[in-house]
């Protein structure tokens, strides 16, 4: 049986794609699935870091395309866990390195032997993005309860559901204070807008960053409340029906926007 | 042969609608010039072979001696199906008689194809040319592009006639409408009603909240100052003494 390909994309930059594909391979590996991390941003590779597996790369996803190597020589293994792999990216090509036809072809051989194949979209609506999208068969859009982020995810989920339909969402620092003040865009708000189903919010929390400096995902850690938030979404991406807590406070951010002209 | 020249006239001025039309070429109609607003329409038999067309059209327009020199034309071909030779000989035809060419009108594909390529704009019909430069009222009969569907970011629709959208028009979104534009659903992006110039066009929202909105020559802009909260109505956005207004809309079509 194949396994799923999953791209993990945004449009905006820095909104956690790879912060997000790291937990959820390493989420989804802790129940015992078969993963692959494909790390989709050739020139600009990160998920490595985050992963802490930088010194262990020999070769990369170009090599692979390329025929330098064989597909299971370049997948890094995780130190925590062996049923997850990575396939880094290589840090000296282009973009333009890979063809879409040559990444479908990759996720093809890959997901026979793995179920999941998670790949780290490059921001951007170029080349790198539609290299990561090729070989997929589901999307997740990450963005930020902020404005711009959320006209990107919407240009991005414009231009995917040509190809994968609708995708899946996940809203990634969402600070319930700032919610609760009125002054950042809620749940119901980001919804209204993109209008695709939603997977999960990840609240805004510090623990991210120290995690990622130190290459072991947030998930790993049990109590910190953006890690239970991911440790939720793998259950909801396995099937199961996990309640998303609500993020609303008190009325909409939006509409103190947008009031305008001459109104009678 | 008959030349009604107050109404050719009326080609160049700005008032006069529509005038019938004129000039037939020849005993049997081979062609027709028709004064319509956007200027002299060439309505061509799409059934008479080409090549006596042509001479037709040669003949007429040397008895005119020169009064269609510089007019705007319109080239109704109907369903004929044109190749380039026949094209390329009524251009040079058109050009040597100093005609300028606006749009051509044609139903059959290969044939829109062509002045497609030759690089005259091509559209479905007369009616539906003429519907964008008309004035009020834009709501009935005539021509509207139906969508259902939510245009996200990037994503645009440009209509001659008048657009209805079932689904949101997010920010960074576009409709560009010959009429008007109606969104059943919410309204974030830009929308330009009665594009370019068409101040009578109005746009219907479920909910309008656009940063800028523009109807025909005028650009409406969020006020950035105001911060009220208010529970989403039907709201219509139209031109009055120079300026977009926005009011409730309950349904009733009418002008104040």
């Amino acid at each position: 049986m194949s396994g799923r390909a999953i791209v993990i994309t945004s449009g905006k930059g820095g909104v956690g794609k790879t912060t997000a594909t790291a937990n959820l391979g390493v989420g989804l590996a802790k129940h015992g699935c078969k993963v692959v991390m494909v790390d989709g941003d050739i020139g600009l590779r990160n998920l490595d870091i985050i992963m802490g597996l930088e010194n262990r790369i020999v070769y990369h996803l170009v090599d692979v395309v390329r025929g330098r190597c064989q597909v299971r020589q370049a997948l890094v293994k995780d130190k925590r866990f062996p049923n997850l792999c990575l396939l880094p990216a290589s840090q000296v090509d282009q973009k333009e390195a890979i063809t879409p036809e040559q990444m479908r072809d990759l996720t093809a051989q890959l997901r026979e032997e793995f179920d999941f194949v998670l790949i780290d979209c490059p921001a951007g609506i170029e080349q790198g993005f539609r290299n990561a999208v090729a070989g997929a068969d589901e999307a997740i859009v990450i963005t930020t309860p902020d404005v711009s982020p959320v006209r990107d995810a919407d240009r991005v989920i414009g231009l995917l559901q040509n190809s994968l339909g609708d995708p899946q969402l996940i809203i990634n620092r969402m600070s319930p204070e700032m919610v609760k003040r009125g002054d950042m865009l809620n749940q119901q708000d980001v919804l209204d807008i993109l209008a695709v189903r939603l997977l999960g919010i990840v609240p805004e929390d510090e623990e991210v960053v120290i995690a990622g400096n130190r290459g072991a995902p947030v998930i790993l850690n049990e109590r910190s409340r953006s890690g239970q938030a991911y440790a939720r979404i793998v259950r909801r991406i396995l099937g199961e029906d996990v309640p998303i807590p609500e993020f609303n406070g008190n009325g909409s951010f939006l509409n103190r926007l947008g009031r305008f002209f001459l109104r009678r | 042969m008959i030349f009604l020249l107050q109404h050719i006239v009326s080609w160049s001025g700005v008032e006069t609608p529509e005038c019938e039309g004129i000039v037939s070429g020849g005993g049997e109609e081979l062609f027709t010039i028709k004064g319509l607003k956007g200027g002299p329409t060439f309505l061509f038999n799409d059934k008479a072979p080409f090549a006596e067309v042509i001479k037709a059209v040669e003949e007429e327009l040397a008895r005119a001696n020169g009064f269609f020199r510089d007019s705007p034309a319109i080239l109704a071909f109907g369903s004929r199906v044109l190749n380039k030779e026949e094209w390329r000989a009524l251009k040079e035809i058109l050009h040597r008689e100093g005609l300028l060419l606006r749009y051509a009108v044609a139903t059959e594909p290969t044939s829109r194809e062509l002045l497609y390529k030759e690089g005259l704009p091509v559209r479905d019909s007369l009616a539906a040319a003429q519907e964008t430069k008309k004035g009020p009222p834009t709501i009935k009969g005539s021509n509207a592009l139906y969508l259902r569907r939510n245009l996200r970011s990037g994503q645009k629709e440009v209509f001659e006639g008048n657009v209805v959208l079932v689904g949101d028009v997010n920010q960074g979104a576009e409709i560009l409408a010959g009429g008007d534009a109606i969104v059943f659903g919410t309204l974030r992006g830009v929308v330009h009603a009665g594009y370019p110039d068409n101040r009578e066009a109005v746009v219907i929202a479920l909910n309008l909240v656009p940063l800028q909105l523009r109807i025909g020559p005028f650009i409406g802009r969020a006020d950035e100052g105001q911060n009220h909260r208010r529970p989403p109505q039907p709201e219509i956005a139209r031109v009055k003494d120079e300026r977009i207004v926005i009011e409730p809309y309950h349904g009733d079509y009418r002008r104040p």
